[in-house]
């Protein structure tokens, strides 16, 4: 039976086969990025949390910066069975909560966003549909059945992103 | 948790600063109930090092909607210091501060609630300076009401965590009578908890 896994900051997780819901909670700054093979049901979901990496700095979590993040979902995914060519991408996160001064202005969530959507185009992957930037937290859930996207925010009801798993879903969205 | 701590740090280094953070939690809330006129209890506090993405876990529900009061720390050592407060929770302590029966989460409560994680902070960082010479410094609060997960990933963020660990302090604040119920979370900058250490000659 199928599974359901959180995915913590900086976290991958790569499921196969129907039945199974990957969720990334409240995400703030951080961007959930969806990836999905849909002929063979390959579903990832990496918790990315800063946009670019140190050389020295990478540790155990590569996902948890952008340029490192895409590269190592997509390897895990492809080890499951997907192949590369056949992934579509979903988005979400990449909020700024905290409004501060002007001074010190860092607004972390929109070089999340803008660094995730460059390493999805250097990957290759189509963007179909992103939910990003504003000042709320986003809890996204990617399941496995056939790619669908959901979004929940606090005090609205889970909507649908996309469905990456849809045959009509082809084209990206422009980045 | 299950996180073990790096090996960098004994466990009597935890136990040391698990009292340090008691001595500036025990300010912390006595500042707190002066505010509110009421009897204001706190755990003993939490000294670990976790692994970033399992830091959610240290509030009861991740998903639940808060107020979260977050603070830069600076001078000898720099750190981030989050109040997170359960949102019905929030809006009694403005209320009782502000002197009134019932409040709305508009500017004037956000402000009120501000100021409280600065005096709760004041008192916290007075007390640790105080015990260990250290100066430490708070900055001008921000407010963000959302997901308590959220407010956490984004402090995470914004303090530019490039390790996959972090030394976490967090203490449990609430009253007796069950209306307030919130969570203390100062997470250090890398380095600073071997300032801290030395500066009571355990480092």
């Amino acid at each position: 039976m199928g599974v359901q896994l959180t995915v913590g900051m900086g976290e991958i997780q790569v499921v196969r086969g129907a039945g199974n819901v990957l969720t990334a909670l409240g995400l703030g700054s951080c961007i959930g990025v969806c990836l999905y093979d849909p002929l063979v049901r390959v579903a990832g979901m990496v918790h990315v949390v800063l946009p670019q990496s140190q050389a020295d700095k990478i540790g155990e979590l590569p996902g948890k910066f952008a340029d490192t993040a895409i590269p190592a979902t997509v390897q895990r995914m492809v080890e499951m069975g997907a192949s590369a060519s056949r992934l579509k991408a979903a988005i979400a996160g990449g909020a700024q909560l905290f409004q501060f001064g002007t001074s010190s202005t860092l607004d972390v969530g929109a070089r999340n966003a803008e660094a995730v959507v460059a390493a999805l185009r250097q990957a290759g992957i189509p963007l179909l549909a992103k939910d990003v930037g504003g000042s709320v937290g986003r809890t996204l859930r990617l399941l496995s059945d056939n790619g669908l996207v959901v979004v929940r925010t606090i005090g609205g009801a889970e909507r649908e992103l996309a469905t990456l798993g849809s045959i009509l879903a082809s084209s990206g969205v422009a980045a | 948790m299950s996180a073990q701590p790096l090996p960098a740090y004994t466990e009597e280094q935890f136990d040391a600063l698990r009292e340090i953070a008691n001595i500036g939690m025990g300010k912390a809330s006595a500042a707190l109930a002066d505010l509110v006129g009421t009897t204001i209890l706190i755990n003993v506090p939490q000294a670990v090092c976790t692994p970033i993405h399992s830091l959610p876990g240290i509030l009861r529900d991740p998903e639940q909607v808060t107020a979260g009061i977050y603070l830069q720390v600076t001078g000898d050592l720099a750190g981030h210091a989050t109040f997170i407060f359960e949102v019905q929770s929030a809006h009694r302590l403005a209320a009782m501060l502000l002197g009134q029966s019932e409040v709305q989460l508009d500017e004037v409560t956000a402000s009120a609630l501000m100021e409280i994680g600065n005096i709760m902070l004041s008192a916290y960082l007075t007390a640790i300076s105080d015990f260990t010479g250290l100066q430490l410094l708070p900055s001008p609060p921000v407010m963000a009401v959302d997901m308590g997960c959220a407010i956490l990933s984004a402090v995470i963020a914004n303090m530019q965590c490039l390790d996959d660990y972090a030394v976490t302090i967090a203490t449990d604040i609430y009253d007796s009578g069950g209306l307030i119920s919130g969570t203390f979370v100062f997470l250090p900058e890398p380095g600073g908890i071997g300032r801290i250490l030395e500066a009571i000659g355990m480092g």
